[in-house]
């Protein structure tokens, strides 16, 4: 288990980052496209150049290269390596250790087995699929054992099959070895599910660290792409698992999609929200009403925030203009529901 | 006209449908391509009728007549080898210069302006120069293919090496490998592709090369041949050995052709 601390860390993305990510944890970076996640993620293992000081276990690790520093680390691209095997790919790690053969098949087949490509083995990567790549990578990934692990999107383009599959073994490898381990994300639900601490990354810069209610308490702020809202549950259909929810300044019906009772948050990407312009929006369940605040640009993408009392809501823009009055529809299906606790 | 071969055998590859291999109708179609041309040069040599311009028929007498001679073959033989050995000792040199020099940063410094000016100077500049230094021998053709195909090769492994998605080396790093990990098991097999694409464009230089060393210089080889058949304006033997020339050009590169299949084959370069 590793401790690792960033202080004023800088380079061409990053600007005077300082995080702690605490030893055992899984430490959640959610940001926008740009916003130096993967970055973070390549200072930490030593594969980029950077102003600043890195500590391990608080010694300074800035000048330890990358194959001293006990990581396993999963890129968005999986970058397999195209000339090996699925087995050739995941025993590579394990021969740079000095393992012996039959010890490194050992470990690279229990990987194999507990990522379910057992039967991949001996196939080239172009000859796979985009979801049984990633699993080989996780598995190349994990099987040097590493103190910290790296993942950059593990769940991005994945069928949801995929996304349960390797969220369970993310979870279970976190359960029984504990290594410490960065998620590197846009998604908010894999976010929530895996992550103790957070840290929100706006155009290099760290907008907050730490936990899950002030997480929220700067999402709509700082990532317009995402509403997350604290609510209250105030009735629940079990027959049609649905739930019906108090927020600020409106309720919603909501799929009941856990066990938790009382306080929840409330999530909805803003892309999923659909806009009425001329306050037409049926059937009426879920249709909020307010007027269109600001127009932010986002890398290109324009958002509109939308202002229902005291409550910003998130949409994409498609022409609206300020001062416009519009009618939100939250499809019931795109809500998430998350236990404080 | 061998470039166009080159492409076409390249894109046969790429192109949808194409990789199935050469179906019956494929295979007719291309013969009837080549009984067309053969009947437009018949025909044309009749209307021509020059001892300049002989006819298909002619020329495929002298090849045979060429061929049943022992000279022929053997000059054959003679040019054949100086262009293995050539390339051969040309791989060899660029390879170990490309991993020296992936290896090493103070190297690259030290030979990549080196590298680049000898593949920037036209190959057949360096002619008076080597037989001056060498003399009329063997060496002078073998040695103008090792400067003109190993610079090439060495070029290709560097800028492979500098090619390869930073992905693919940041995870290398992060699972351990060191320096000689990452050009023997990454760099060298994943630019393997870009080596074998380079070599079959050197192959056919270093018959070039060759060739014009013996026209020019060297009493042997199909040259020297092609030299000697102009001097008695037997167009019909110079036709016969163009033929022959385009017919080695061929059988190199579907030798290296079917090397690179099977090798990319088994390195797990291909979809299919």
């Amino acid at each position: 288990m590793v401790k690792i601390e960033l202080v004023k860390i800088s380079n061409f993305i990053l600007k005077n980052v300082t995080l702690t990510i605490e030893n055992g944890s899984i430490h959640v970076v959610i940001g926008p496209n740009g916003a130096g996640k993967t970055t973070l993620l390549k200072v930490v293992a030593g594969l980029i150049r950077y102003k600043g000081h890195i500590y391990f276990n608080g010694k300074k690790a800035d000048n330890m290269p990358p194959w001293k520093r006990n990581i396993g680390y999963l890129p968005q691209t999986n970058a397999l390596f195209p000339h090996m095997t699925v087995l050739e790919n995941i025993l590579f790690g394990l021969k740079n250790k000095g393992l012996s053969r039959n010890e490194a098949y050992g470990i690279a087949k229990y990987y194999m087995e507990l990522l379910g490509i057992s039967h991949l083995k001996d196939r080239y990567p172009l000859k796979l699929s985009g979801g049984e790549q990633k699993k080989v990578a996780l598995a190349r990934a994990l099987a040097v054992e590493p103190q910290i692990l790296l993942l950059d999107e593990p769940f991005t383009g994945l069928h949801y099959d995929y996304r349960v599959f390797i969220y369970n073994v993310i979870k279970k490898v976190h359960v029984e070895r504990k290594p410490t381990i960065i998620l590197v994300t846009h998604e908010i639900d894999e976010a929530l599910k895996l992550g103790e601490k957070y840290t929100i990354l706006v155009n290099g810069v760290n907008k907050y660290s730490g936990g899950l209610k002030g997480f929220f308490e700067n999402a709509n702020k700082y990532l317009p792409y995402i509403n997350a809202y604290k609510c209250s549950i105030i009735g629940v259909d079990y027959e049609n698992g649905l739930c019906r929810v108090k927020c600020r300044d409106f309720e919603l019906i909501a799929p009941l999609t856990s066990n938790c009772s009382g306080k929840v948050i409330v999530s909805i990407p803003s892309d999923k929200i659909i806009i009425h312009r001329f306050s037409a929006c049926y059937p009426k369940t879920n249709c909020i009403s307010g007027v269109v605040e600001e127009i932010v640009n986002e890398h290109g993408l324009e958002q509109a925030v939308v202002k229902v009392g005291d409550t910003n809501v998130n949409v994409l823009a498609y022409g609206l203009r300020v001062g416009d009055r519009v009618m939100m529809k939250f499809p019931v299906k795109d809500i998430k529901i998350f236990c404080i606790s | 006209m061998y470039h166009i071969i080159l492409v076409y055998l390249s894109l046969s590859k790429i192109l949808p449908g194409e990789h199935k291999g050469m179906g019956f109708k494929s295979i007719v179609r291309e013969l009837l391509a080549i009984v067309l041309i053969v009947l437009l040069w018949k025909v044309l040599s009749i209307f021509l009728s020059s001892p300049l311009f002989p006819g298909p028929d002619k020329v495929l007498l002298s090849l045979v007549y060429l061929l049943l001679k022992e000279e022929l073959l053997i000059q054959l033989g003679i040019t054949f080898s100086r262009v293995l050995i050539g390339l051969f000792l040309g791989i060899l040199t660029g390879f170990i210069v490309g991993v020296l020099v992936t290896l090493s940063s103070f190297l690259r410094d030290l030979v990549y302006p080196l590298i680049v000016f000898f593949i920037v100077t036209p190959s057949f500049a360096f002619i008076p120069l080597l037989i001056l230094w060498i003399g009329l021998n063997d060496w002078l053709p073998i040695s103008l293919v090792i400067i003109c195909s190993g610079f090439p090769i060495a070029y290709a492994i560097i800028s492979s090496s500098k090619n390869i998605d930073p992905d693919i080396i940041d995870v290398a790093l992060s699972l351990g490998a060191r320096r000689h990990i990452l050009v023997f098991k990454i760099v060298l097999p994943m630019a393997l592709t870009h080596i074998f694409s380079l070599l079959k464009l050197e192959t056919s230089h270093a018959l070039r090369l060759v060739f014009v060393a013996e026209y020019l210089a060297i009493s042997s080889g199909l040259g020297y041949l092609m030299a000697k058949a102009y001097s008695l304006l037997r167009v019909d033997e110079i036709l016969a050995i163009i033929i022959l020339l385009g017919f080695l050009g061929l059988i190199l590169t579907y030798a290296l052709e079917f090397i690179e299949t099977r090798i990319m084959e088994k390195r797990g370069f291909m979809r299919h």
